[in-house]
């Protein structure tokens, strides 16, 4: 018996040898599970083992073995490879695996894995993970892969120059290694690397999606230059992605892109067709923003869609569609920025010229020697290829940067903190560094969603997304985002002075008469008051009911003290003779209106504007009437007669008919007192100066409020503002008609008490080249206010002197500093002159 | 005397009175003018530096207009005139901006005229100006009459022709690269940015678009060589398309 066992022993170690021997020399054989089973189970019957066995039951045909795992126990030590095959009974489903006899390869297969585990069939060595499923026949391995399992390795082939069976992954939410992600779809391995057969894929974040047979995609291991199909091939340091002659590659490009550098705000999206291909390189080493080379084909189509900005490459040209900004909740919370980086076109443009988008939103191509050809949303702000321009993306950047300065986003917006454009940082940045002054020092930024700005609590900055972002349709005078910025500024440096002017009164005029000296003492106590006021607010949070009384309390206190300091700067100007830089802003627009009312030419071409302008008013009137032919007019050709009418009958008209003849009567009114304007008694230039602020509301209602409001379409609005502005500005001087918004309508022309507080604000949204122009008019009017507008910011110490020399012209000053043109027209702060 | 010879007197005097009468209406303006110098010597320069002085400004703003004085209804809101707008092209003829320019030097003179005339011992009285513009490759040209009344004591003087003048500018290339632009976009129904460059590049000069709002496109052609220039040309017009 023993001698029986030792020969079987002796047997075994032969075949054993035999075969290892076998696998080792022939270096065409590959390495097979199935020839070891199919030796090792012969041997095993050798040994006199049953075809059933502990729950694996083996057939044989003359071609094949077949293995079934019926139910669970303990499997023959050559089907250890095996070991953790969920059991038919487990999976509920055949369990086996089939060898062919003559090539000793498993050739078909039908099992769940239990724990997850790697397999040799053939030259495929793959692993399965838990739960998993194989199905293997006609020489496609198919693994039914469990969402969300997780690959500890790649499936690979064991010799790498031989080709194998063809394996599919099936799944969603499968990660097959660190970067590559099966999402949901079907991938084939290819000696080359995978092929994304249908679904999506994201592979090192780019998303990749297969719809039809034609996006089949290979995402390449190595250079594969040659292959005919679309593939995608990813290194550390470049992208190359190319289509076939006719196929499409879609792909977006999602955030911690290696090459794109993206983030998560980033949109960024590529379609490729028809033989169409791109090469991205990554310049971090030289601190520049990628390259994207595309490479066009004859019938090929490439589209980028760069946060919506979307580029289209056909026919050796290149296009793009608008851009659409974020405006709702909802685009904020999701990716609405764009990826910086520079287009090199293979176009049939002359020039090796490039485009070059920035981080936000705008973009310019450029020829060969960087010169703008073409800019994009550009408005004179820079557009950078260095990654620094380019990184600033969040609020908290911004607070770095600029530690003494506050910066928030109230809550209630459109968006938050976390997602707040990071178009707004990059221009408050561009403000900061080209138009900040530390002498004007701003304390706090506060971003919003709404569509306008201001200067708010003395010096600090209300900025709306809905404003500088120009999604509304309404930006007002054409401004660009950073003027938006200076004109509020502003505001903060007129604030600043006129804080400043009453320290300066009171220490040097504080004590200069019973008067003055009474009404600091009123201020002092007001001052008081305020404060005490402010910390008894402070400390009343949480009580809504105190809050609001201290609120009103505090309201009033400030209303108080406003009136004490607007008659102690009045005194000022009484005793001194001088004003305060308001009043001689209100000075100056006094003058202006003057000047606008003596010129016979101003004052004609109003008055051929109102005839125009009555003209229309009464051809909308008539349009009314027509609507009502039971109302009679008893001269129908005079407006008057038109208005007395429709105004006695206004019961029987429907509320839009009446707002708009609202509206034109007012409009008419206004038109009236533009004719035969001839004296120049200043009460009359008062009346003038009502009609104008009076004409510009109704022509601003009837053009964005009427339609909006009360869904009544009229034209005069659209037809007539531009013109009146342009006249005004010819008459007057001042930079638009908003230079002459009086904030107190009741105290008109008052250098005293007027509130013209934009004439400042707006000198500063003209651009430089303009204001020369207007210095140099041949308009006197035009000249003098410009003239005086500029000297007033120099005087005051709001525009330096450098800018000053731009616009007055080289020769203007006899000193260097200009000290010589200082403190012409504003004094009281003035300092510098010779 | 006899009467053949009282006839050829009065035949000598009447030809003297005829060649006299002749030779005033003749000569009627040189003499006038000649003697009406002294007077009008101070008011005619005065006119033709505010006409000097007015040309850069009206074609540079006629330009950042569109070609138009005042905004035509199809403009944006800042005014920007529509070159094209729901499919249609509605960029004004070169004779319409002839006329604009007109416009505006006629209301800009009138206005520098009015303005800032300060003649001691003459009142000096200002009627309507009337220009003609014409524009031609490289330059346009202005003619002005602008009649002027000069009083000085009991004596009046008229002026009225100011002549021609002539100011280079680009703005023709500019106008014509504008339709080229509305072309492409008829053409592609796309903004072309390749078209648009070789626009630049052939041109000399840089394009700026801005989308302010949906489907709203504002052009701005400007000189790419002369940034100095405080009279820099700035060719404005805006684009309302559908894709």
């Amino acid at each position: 018996m023993k001698t029986k066992y030792f020969f079987i022993f002796a047997v075994v170690l032969i075949l054993l040898f035999l075969n290892s021997s076998f696998n080792f020399v022939n270096s065409e054989e590959i390495p097979s599970t199935g020839s070891k089973i199919l030796h090792e189970y012969h041997d095993f019957v050798l040994l006199g083992n049953s075809s059933l066995y502990s729950g694996v039951s083996f057939s044989e045909t003359e071609d094949y073995l077949k293995v079934s795992f019926l139910t669970p126990g303990d499997l023959p030590y050559f089907l250890q490879d095996f070991s953790n095959v969920a059991s038919a009974l487990e999976s509920n489903h055949k369990t086996y695996i089939k060898i062919d006899k003559s090539s000793e390869l498993i050739f078909e297969a039908y099992f769940t894995e239990r724990i997850g585990t790697s397999y040799v069939f053939g030259n495929n060595n793959f692993y399965v993970p838990k739960d998993s499923t194989v199905k293997f026949s006609n020489g496609v391995i198919k693994l039914e892969v469990k969402e969300g399992s997780v690959f500890n390795s790649l499936p690979s082939f064991v010799d790498s120059s031989l080709s194998g069976n063809s394996l599919e992954i099936e799944g969603q939410e499968i990660r097959l290694s660190d970067d590559f992600i099966l999402v949901d779809g079907k991938v084939t391995l290819n000696p080359d690397g995978w092929i994304v057969e249908e679904g999506y894929v994201d592979y090192k974040n780019n998303f990749i999606g297969v719809r039809n047979d034609n996006e089949k995609i290979l995402i390449a291991n190595k250079d594969v230059k040659d292959y005919s199909g679309n593939y995608l091939r990813q290194t550390d340091k470049s992208l190359e992605i190319k289509s076939s002659e006719n196929g499409k590659v879609n792909v977006i490009f999602s955030e911690d892109h290696e090459i794109f550098n993206t983030d998560k705000k980033d949109r960024l999206y590529l379609s490729l067709e028809k033989g169409d291909s791109i090469l991205v390189s990554t310049r971090k080493d030289q601190g520049l923003i990628p390259s994207f080379e595309h490479k066009s084909s004859e019938n090929g189509k490439t589209f980028l869609k760069n946060n919506g900005i979307s580029f289209k490459f056909e026919d050796g040209k290149y296009f793009v569609d608008g851009i659409n900004p974020p405006k709702t909740k909802e685009d904020f919370e999701n990716k609405y920025q764009s990826v910086a980086m520079e287009i090199f076109p293979n176009s049939n443009t002359q020039d090796n010229e490039k485009i070059r988008i920035n981080s936000y939103r705008q973009f310019k191509i450029m020829n060969k020697n960087n010169n703008d050809l073409v800019s994009y949303n550009k408005y004179e702000l820079p557009v950078s290829a260095l990654i620094k321009d380019n990184e600033l993306q969040t609020i908290e950047q911004l607070r770095e940067k600029y530690p003494n300065i506050k910066f928030n986003v109230p809550a209630g917006g459109n968006f938050n903190e976390e997602n707040a454009p990071p178009y707004l940082f990059y221009l408050t940045d561009n403000f900061m560094n080209n138009s900040y002054d530390k002498n004007f020092p701003i304390s706090n930024f506060e971003f919003v969603t709404w569509d306008n700005a201001a200067a708010t609590k003395v010096n600090s900055l209300k900025i709306g997304e809905g404003v500088v972002d120009h999604y509304f349709e309404i930006v007002p005078r054409d401004q660009s985002p950073l003027t938006i910025f200076e004109h509020e500024y502003e505001h903060v440096k007129d604030n600043l002075i006129s804080i400043e002017e009453l320290e300066k009164i009171q220490e040097k005029y504080g004590e200069s008469s019973e008067k003055m000296i009474a009404l600091f003492n009123e201020r002092e106590k007001l001052l008081i008051e305020k404060n005490n006021l402010d910390s008894q607010l402070s400390q009343a949070q949480g009580d809504s009911m105190k809050g609001i009384v201290l609120e009103d309390k505090y309201e009033e206190a400030s209303e108080r003290l406003k009136i004490i300091e607007e008659k102690i700067k009045q005194e000022y100007f009484y005793s001194q003779g001088s004003g305060t830089l308001q009043q001689t802003y209100n000075g100056l627009v006094t003058f202006a209106y003057e000047d606008f009312y003596e010129n016979k030419q101003s004052r004609k071409m109003l008055e051929d504007f109102s005839k125009d302008l009555q003209k229309d008013i009464h051809v909308e009137l008539k349009g009314v009437l027509k609507k009502h032919p039971d109302i009679s007019v008893e001269n129908p050709e005079s407006i008057s007669n038109t208005f007395e009418a429709l105004e006695k009958n206004a019961i029987d008209l429907n509320k839009e008919d009446i707002a708009l003849i609202v509206n034109l009567k007012g409009m008419y009114e206004s038109s009236l007192l533009y004719s035969n304007v001839e004296s120049t008694d200043e009460e009359k230039i008062t009346e003038f100066e009502k009609a104008i602020s009076s004409t510009k509301s109704s022509l601003i209602f009837n053009k964005e409020f009427l339609e909006k409001d009360y869904s009544v379409k009229s034209e005069i609005g659209e037809k007539y503002y531009s013109q009146f502005e342009k006249i005004f500005q010819e008459g007057t001087g001042l930079p638009y008609l908003y230079s002459a918004y009086n904030y107190d309508s009741q105290k008109s022309l008052d250098i005293l008490e007027s509130k013209y507080y934009e004439a400042s604000s707006t000198l500063r949204e003209m651009p430089e080249e303009k204001i020369i122009q207007k210095i140099n008019s041949p308009v006197s009017q035009v000249r003098k206010t410009t003239k005086n507008l500029v000297q007033i910011a120099f005087d005051s110490g709001k525009m330096d002197v450098e800018k000053y020399k731009r616009l007055m012209g080289e020769n203007h000053c006899e000193k260097s500093d200009c000290c010589d043109k200082k403190c012409l027209l504003y004094t009281l702060l003035c300092e510098g002159s010779c | 005397m006899n009467k053949k010879g009282q006839v050829t007197l009065f035949v000598i005097i009447a030809i003297v009175i005829v060649v006299l009468g002749f030779s005033f209406f003749m000569f009627k303006d040189k003499l006038f003018l000649k003697s009406s110098n002294i007077h009008t010597e101070e008011v005619s320069t005065f006119v033709q530096n505010c006409i000097e002085k007015s040309l850069p400004i009206v074609i540079n703003e006629i330009a950042e207009s569109g070609g138009y004085f005042f905004s035509p209804k199809y403009s944006t809101e800042s005014g920007t005139p529509y070159y094209y707008f729901n499919n249609y092209d509605l960029s004004p003829s070169l004779e319409q901006i002839e006329s604009e320019l007109s416009e505006n030097l006629e209301v800009l003179v009138s206005l520098c005229a009015e303005g800032s005339q300060n003649f001691t011992d003459l009142k000096v009285e200002f009627e309507e100006a009337n220009v003609f513009s014409k524009i031609e490759d490289n330059k346009i040209l202005f003619s002005v009459e602008y009649p002027v009344n000069i009083t000085k004591e009991e004596n009046t003087y008229f002026l009225k022709d100011f002549g021609t003048f002539e100011q280079n500018t680009e703005f023709k290339k500019f106008y014509d690269i504008s339709q080229k632009i509305i072309l492409s976009i008829q053409q592609e129904n796309s903004l072309c940015m390749s078209c648009f460059s070789n626009f630049a590049l052939e041109n000399d000069l840089s394009i700026n678009i801005e989308n302010p709002y949906n489907q709203t496109f504002i052009f701005s052609l400007q000189e790419r060589n002369n940034l100095q220039n405080k009279f820099q040309l700035k060719f404005k017009f805006a684009i309302e398309y559908e894709n």
